[in-house]
């Protein structure tokens, strides 16, 4: 996902509990990575239980953290610039649930937490799809990691 | 209008939707350091081939100081009008408008006697346990002081959890 970083987790739901279970594409016991190509449909699909991201509270790979739990990593993951993203379920993106793309990667660019006391916490997602040209959003994104006081709303305006 | 592909989700909505999630675990504010060099270390254990898992050597950049736990003060002044009042919990905070300030590559101990220094400023610091308790090289050190100013409706009682990963340090009057 990101050039430069080999601390890559993929965090997945486990059908049986419902939980989420952390993953890299790096093999512990071989000490080999997974082949990486321009397209996941061509990479190796392997992935292996490691330990949580020390950062958020870290964890060994047996652990499996609950949505609630799982959503206040996120936050502390956003709070440190790490770069975030999600897959929406399904098997074809030629294909939409109430307007996400199934089976298509998103980036999470902001959260927000409590909105106005209402107790709703919100996450802000990108379609990579979205109309409006790459390096517009590009800069969006990237500010928002320079300074953390400014919101994506008035970034928003400035550029 | 454009449409730039970006859109509000709730919580809910969210893990109905995406069942998986990326993190790339790098702060992307390294990548505008000048001196940024890309190391390519990772934290991940190493197992070996008879199947006992063991660190590369010097892989792992978090890897613990063997110096014990970092003393942290807490303790509140009996001749000021606050006093402190712990609360742990797992990240999640309740509050109407937060104004707060994040310090990384600081001491946990410094920031939280700069908290104890300046209760009319501060309302409240956070931090996470493990980074005192390990505990984590100062460099790597994170907290997040929330002032008064600005910062309405901070709620700790709404977020308390036993045996939290974190620590939440608010400051009231007596």
């Amino acid at each position: 996902m990101l050039t430069g970083s080999r601390n890559q987790f993929v965090i997945t739901k486990n059908k049986t509990t419902q939980k989420y279970w952390c993953g890299a594409r790096y093999n512990p016991k071989t000490e080999k990575w997974s082949d990486l190509k321009n397209s996941p449909q061509e990479c190796s699909q392997s992935m292996w239980h490691v330990d949580w991201p020390p950062v958020g509270g870290g964890g060994d790979k047996e652990l499996e953290l609950t949505e609630n739990e799982l959503f206040d990593r996120l936050i502390e993951w956003d709070e440190h610039n790490y770069l975030l993203g999600a897959a929406a379920g399904g098997t074809s993106d030629k294909q939409s649930t109430d307007g996400i793309v199934d089976n298509h990667a998103y980036s999470i660019i902001d959260s927000r937490q409590n909105i106005c006391g209402t107790g709703i916490d919100l996450l802000l997602i990108r379609n990579p799809w979205g109309e409006g040209g790459e390096l517009k959003n590009g800069m969006i994104i990237y500010l928002g990691c320079l300074n953390n006081s400014l919101t994506h709303t008035n970034i928003r305006v400035l550029v | 209008m454009e449409d730039d592909g970006m859109c509000w989700v709730t919580k809910k909505e969210f893990f109905q939707y995406f069942p998986t999630v990326y993190v790339g675990a790098l702060d992307m504010t390294r990548l505008k350091d000048g001196n940024y060099v890309n190391d390519l270390e990772d934290h991940f254990q190493r197992g070996s081939k008879t199947g006992a898992a063991s660190p590369k050597a010097g892989a792992p950049s978090l890897k613990v100081d063997k110096k014990g736990p970092i003393r942290v003060d807490k303790s509140s002044d009996p001749s000021s009008p606050y006093k402190i009042v712990e609360t742990s919990f797992n990240g999640g905070l309740a509050f109407w408008k937060m104004n707060k300030k994040v310090v990384k590559g600081t001491s946990i101990a410094e920031g939280v006697n700069e908290f104890r220094a300046n209760p009319q400023t501060y309302m409240a610091i956070h931090y996470q346990d493990n980074m005192v308790t390990d505990p984590w090289p100062v460099e790597k050190h994170t907290y997040t002081l929330v002032y008064r100013d600005g910062t309405e409706g901070l709620d700790p009682q709404s977020v308390v959890a036993k045996n939290g990963k974190k620590t939440l340090l608010t400051s009231v009057l007596r």
